[in-house]
């Protein structure tokens, strides 16, 4: 009888463990790479001519000035590598980031340009929200035809 | 002369059912205009997505219960999973894992509703689950239609219904979508084979053929050939009901999440609707009885229905120029095999009860004579 219990017991832990692994490894974010000019408190952070984002397993992100593109991500870590051309006509430079991502943010906005030049985390990554538009619910406005009449 | 056991009437009466597929098939085949590798590729896409479905309805029929019509708490039980692990943002392969445990502690309960319900119902198993389902039916859409989003959190709105509660008629599962079968998949002449899921269900294949052998299989056996006596030999029948019926459940809910990762998006209100009734209607055209089914009624079902229900919708419209008569077509023939097959079924119980009854009445009769 107590090995059944402790075997019952046993397989919900497993489980319930199982449970708690699948949400760590699993959660997926959605990240948005801008190549955008970013705006600091004094001057400014201009975009670049071109830079790819390659993440492995993902097809590669060619960002012009100004575009903004879309990568999906499972687990914490986003690895990716960055080839940058800072001018037309410049050699491409080439540099890897490994990036922590946090657990609790759906949609990550990373500004390369403030990513390139060292900027805190909290300066290159935001949370981008996504606002769905909803259809809207026509109203009947009554007029002076539909009041009774006094 | 002895009757030979494998007589051709034997066989047709027997595989009857198969064997009218098999013609149906094959008459609609050439007329639907579909290539060879069109069909093998349709046929293993369905295997993959529908068979852990039927095999759940193995372990009920072995316990004596019939049909499980109420393979459809499982389904709704995998389908809750997959809301709460869509709203969670968990993806891919650990996304189908999370929803399948999140199915298991519904589908106990449900299946344990629903075997308690069917011990109350002994001999009418099939249609107290085919109105169970509809019953928890209604308390799914209560669930999801008016507590998910004000009582369970649902912190989407991507999935919630503009009022702020509820959950839309489609959830995308973009993100979790065929994750299963393209993890370890091939491909031989242009068909894509979705290795681990044909290892997952030779798994589940394998359990059975193993659990059969257990004596908790051993105590379903005896428990679907004769309840009194295997009450009598000590086993808890309606214990062992109620277990096959979690079982199925829980198999269900799997099959389901199974399912619904192949399909790619979840129908809420809708998904689950059909899924017993097809799943049944398979089994039966594979050779199954309501007592009697195996691994191979599973398959052969499988490719038979699933064969036949991509080719009639274009055979009908080749030979009647309407699209919808092969439609109606492919809805009459589900439905029509089951009641066929149940027809079949009670028709041979009653016949065995008449041969066993005259043999009775002639053995009565040769002690009478002995006697005098």
């Amino acid at each position: 009888m107590l090995k059944k219990i402790l075997f019952r017991i046993g397989t919900v832990l497993l489980l319930i463990s199982i449970a708690i692994l699948m949400c760590i490894i699993g959660r997926g974010h959605t990240i948005y790479f801008d190549n955008k000019t970013f705006e600091l408190t004094k001057g400014q952070i201009d975009s670049l001519y071109k830079i790819e984002v390659i993440i492995p397993k993902e097809p590669i992100i060619k960002l012009n000035k100004r575009e903004r593109g879309m990568a999906t991500v499972i687990g914490q870590k986003l690895n990716f590598s960055l080839n940058i051309t800072k001018e037309k006509n410049a050699p491409i430079e080439t540099t890897d980031y490994t990036i922590e991502i946090p657990y609790n943010i759906d949609n990550i906005l990373i500004n390369l340009p403030a990513l390139l030049n060292g900027l805190d985390k909290n300066d290159y990554m935001s949370e981008f929200i996504i606002r769905i538009e909803e259809e809207p619910i026509e109203e009947i406005i009554p007029n002076d035809e539909l009041l009774p009449p006094e | 002369m002895k009757k030979s056991k494998f007589s051709l009437l034997n066989i047709l009466e027997q595989y009857s059912v198969p064997i009218m597929f098999i013609i149906i098939c094959a008459i609609c085949i050439p007329l639907s205009g579909f290539s060879p590798n069109y069909l093998i590729s349709e046929i293993v896409t369905r295997i993959g997505r529908n068979t852990f479905l039927i095999l759940s309805l193995l372990i009920p029929i072995m316990a004596g219960m019939g049909l499980n019509f109420g393979m459809t708490l499982g389904a709704m039980a995998g389908e809750i999973g997959l809301i709460l692990v869509a709203d969670w943002q968990i993806w891919g392969i650990p996304g189908i894992i999370l929803a399948m445990i999140i199915s298991i502690p519904i589908s106990i309960l449900l299946g344990y509703i629903c075997g308690r319900i069917l011990n109350m119902a002994k001999g009418r198993e099939m249609v107290t689950s085919y109105i169970i389902s509809y019953f928890i039916n209604g308390l799914y859409q209560l669930v999801v239609l008016y507590m998910m989003g004000s009582i369970i959190p649902i912190k989407h709105a991507s999935i919630k219904l503009p009022r702020n509660y509820g959950i839309r008629n489609t959830v995308s599962l973009l993100n979790m979508r065929q994750h299963i079968d393209n993890f370890l998949s091939i491909s031989i002449f242009g068909i894509k084979i979705p290795i681990l899921t044909f290892l997952i269900i030779f798994l589940l294949c394998l359990f059975i053929l193993w659990f059969k052998k257990t004596k908790l299989g051993q105590d379903m056996r005896a428990v679907g050939q004769d309840m009194e006596v295997a009450r009598d030999a000590g086993i808890k029948v309606e214990r062992t009901r109620i277990i096959a019926i979690i079982m199925s459940t829980i198999f269900a809910g799997f099959g389901m999440v199974l399912y619904l990762q192949n399909m790619g998006n979840l129908s809420t209100y809708s998904s689950h609707s059909q899924i017993g009734m097809f799943c049944i209607a398979a089994l039966l055209v594979g050779g199954a009885s309501v007592n009697k089914a195996s691994i191979g009624n599973v398959f052969l079902g499988v490719i038979l229905f699933h064969l036949m229900f991509i080719v009639a919708p274009q055979a009908g419209t080749k030979i009647t120029g309407d699209s919808m008569i092969g439609e109606y077509f492919r809805v009459f023939i589900s439905y029509g095999v089951i009641t066929v097959a149940l027809i079949m079924y009670e028709t041979k119980k009653r016949n065995l009860k008449k041969k066993q009854g005259i043999a009775l009445s002639l053995a009565q009769k040769e002690e009478e004579t002995n006697n005098a």
